[in-house]
Formats: C-alpha cells, sequence, structure tokens
C-alpha cells in the first residue's frame, strides 16, 4: 500500500486525537516499518488494519467507523493534493466513474508496482443510479465507502447506498448501489 | 472518548513526554532516510532509462541512414530505367520515320546509286544527333539530385495520400522528410498540388 496512505492516517490520528495517541499506538503495535512512513514509499496493507485496530481499542471505536472516517478524511486530502483529478466533474458519479480508468491508470503511470484496488463503475437510469463495484483482496470496502460519503458531500449531494456483498474467497467483492436523491 | 485520550495523554510526565518527542523524531529520521532511498533508486532508474532510449535513437538514427540510402538507390535505379525505356523509344521513332517516311521518297526520287547512299547518309547524320541529344538530357535528369530527392518525396507523398487523408502523424513525416531530402517547402507544396490534381 503506497506510503501516502500511510502518511495520512498518523496525520489525521495525530490531529484527531493528539500526538501522544498516534504515539502509544505505534509503540503498542508490532510494525515492520517501526512506525515510520514516507510518503513515496510502499508498505504492507496489514500495517494499516494493525494501527486501526489498534487505535479501535485505545479510543473504543469500531474498526469499520474508523475506517469509514478515514476514508472521508482521505477524499478531503487528495482533494487538496491531486485537485487536478476532480476538475471538470459535476457529480459524484461523474467522479467515481473515472477513478479506474483516469486516476488509477496515472497512479500506475508514477507507481507500476502499486496493488490498486478495482472499481467497476456502471451508470444507470439516465445517471440517477450508479453501481458501483469495489474488488480487492485487502478487504478495505469500509474506507472505499469512506471515500465514496467523501465525495458525495464534496458535491452537496444526498445519496442512497445499499450495500451487496459478493465476496469470494481471495477478494472482498461489495457492490454499492447508489441512488441519488 | 477523543477527549479521555488526550485527557490521559496530558497526565504525562516532562520525562515522558521528552521521549515520546524523541520516538517522533527518530521516526521522522528514519522516514526522511528512506524516502531519500526511494528516490535515489528512481533516480537511478531513470539515468538507466534514459540511456536506453539515448543508444535505442543512436540504433534508429543508424537505420535511417541505411533506409535513405536504400531509397535514393533505388529511385536512381528507377529513372535510370525510364531515360533507358524513352531513349530506346526515341531510337525506334527515329528508325520508323527514316525507314518507312523518308526512304522510300528518296529511292523513288533520286535514281542514282551514289546520289542515295549519301541521301541516306545525310538522314543518319541528322538523326544520330537528335537521340544522342535525349539521352544526354534524360542521363543528366538521373544523376541531377534535386531531380531523385523530388522524386523520392513524390514516392513519400503517394504512399500518404494512398487512403486520401493526410494524418498529423504523416504530415509530421513528410515535413520532416522534407527537410530530410533538402526540399524547399515551395517545391513540396508544388508536388502535393500537382498529385493532388492526379487524384
Amino acid at each position: 500500500m503506497k506510503g501516502i496512505v500511510f502518511r495520512e492516517f498518523i496525520d489525521m490520528v495525530e490531529s484527531t486525537f493528539g500526538e501522544d495517541v498516534s504515539d502509544d499506538i505505534i509503540e503498542s503495535s508490532d510494525l515492520p516499518s517501526g512506525g515510520s512512513y514516507t510518503a513515496v514509499g510502499t508498505y504492507s496493507h496489514t500495517e494499516l488494519v494493525t494501527l486501526v485496530v489498534a487505535l479501535s481499542e485505545k479510543i473504543d471505536v469500531p474498526v469499520s467507523a474508523l475506517v469509514h472516517a478515514f476514508g472521508k478524511y482521505l477524499f478531503g486530502r487528495f482533494l487538496e493534493l491531486f485537485p487536478v483529478f476532480f476538475e471538470g466533474h459535476e457529480t459524484s458519479f461523474s467522479f467515481l466513474c473515472s477513478i479506474h480508468d483516469v486516476v488509477h491508470v496515472e497512479v500506475l503511470k508514477l507507481y507500476p508496482e502499486a496493488g490498486l484496488p478495482d472499481f467497476i463503475a456502471t451508470m444507470h437510469d439516465d445517471g440517477q443510479t450508479l453501481h458501483f463495484e469495489y474488488h480487492s483482496h485487502r478487504h478495505f470496502a469500509d474506507l472505499a465507502r469512506g471515500l465514496m460519503d467523501g465525495a458525495f458531500e464534496h458535491w452537496n449531494e444526498t445519496v442512497e447506498v445499499e450495500l451487496e456483498d459478493k465476496s469470494t474467497d481471495e477478494k472482498q467483492i461489495i457492490l454499492f448501489v447508489c441512488k441519488l436523491q | 472518548m477523543a477527549r479521555k485520550a488526550k485527557a490521559k495523554a496530558s497526565e504525562v510526565t516532562p520525562e515522558e513526554k521528552i521521549k515520546r518527542l524523541e520516538r517522533k523524531i527518530e521516526r521522522e529520521r528514519k522516514a526522511r532516510v528512506d524516502a531519500e532511498a526511494v528516490i535515489e533508486e528512481q533516480s537511478r532508474r531513470i539515468h538507466e532509462a534514459n540511456e536506453n532510449l539515448r543508444l535505442s535513437n543512436k540504433d534508429l538514427e543508424a537505420s535511417n541512414e541505411e533506409l535513405a540510402k536504400t531509397m535514393t538507390q533505388l529511385t536512381s535505379a528507377e529513372l535510370q530505367r525510364k531515360a533507358t525505356a524513352i531513349t530506346l523509344m526515341v531510337a525506334v521513332v527515329l528508325f520508323i520515320i527514316s525507314e518507312f517516311a523518308v526512304e522510300p521518297v528518296l529511292e523513288r526520287r533520286v535514281q542514282s546509286t551514289y546520289a542515295l547512299v549519301m541521301g541516306k547518309l545525310a538522314i543518319l547524320g541528322l538523326l544520330l544527333p537528335t537521340e544522342i541529344i535525349v539521352s544526354r538530357l534524360l542521363e543528366n535528369q538521373v544523376t541531377n539530385a534535386d531531380s531523385i530527392n523530388e522524386e523520392m518525396y513524390l514516392n513519400l507523398l503517394m504512399s500518404a495520400y494512398e487512403d486520401g487523408i493526410i494524418t498529423d502523424m504523416e504530415r509530421t513525416i513528410l515535413n520532416s522528410s522534407r527537410k530530410q531530402l533538402g526540399l524547399s517547402k515551395k517545391v513540396a507544396e508544388d508536388l502535393e498540388d500537382k498529385l493532388k490534381a492526379m487524384i
């Protein structure tokens, strides 16, 4: 997993819960990287899982809620860091449809070894419904959902989301059926 | 709950706080070192890729030169063939004229054998220089670099116009070939207009 995700996670923990909390969860976790992350590095995604679980225990908030909150936070950060990907999109659906074919293509140009999740987006009912399918062996559908909610908020939309779990043994597959209200 | 965590953290002693900060500095330092290593590795890869590009560029230039040479040879051979054919045709035409038009008239009108031979020699004397002039003119054309280059450019134009349109890519190739062949813009445009008029 790209180092930027780790850096943003630590930054979020520090700004939301304080530096001591981030120090506590890093110290209490056994991390191969020792908890030092650089945005240009690549680290095992299990380190993020370990950190989230440690934070969940520390502040007594369920892991899925934390991952979801981190997703929303990450959307705001991506918006600041990479505005070019968000320009020209009038709706969140239009942006979500561009992730797989535009954003991830650009990410792969910079980081050919990046293991990115697959997002299969299909529009229905004249753009009123979006089927957004998340495929990944990293099981971070909650993170995807957080990012999606960040997008809905950014474009000031109310979207009803229904989940359909189609996961297999090897990977998590979640179909998000998004209906614009 | 976040407040609870913060409240707990604020109870730490100054010594404990220093330790925490030291750990944080150490993590940041390690992150910086790691980042530098990544950047160094990337620089090395970019340098290698650049080097490979430079080498294949060199190869490309060499094959390009080879190709241009072959094209010149081919075009020159083609022009030579055309010139030979034209010279031959001129010879045939002159032969027919002298054999079937001029000589029968002479034979009918001139009775003395001596005068007839002289007349035939005179015709030969007139025809020979004509043929020599024609073949000289053509030979001149064949060895003239300008005409070879124009012919080559015309061949390129024809293959570009095969599908009826010139794409941006084809235009780029045509322009760089025009410069390589040393043709002026005007000459190239004239050739293109000529070709367009033909199709």
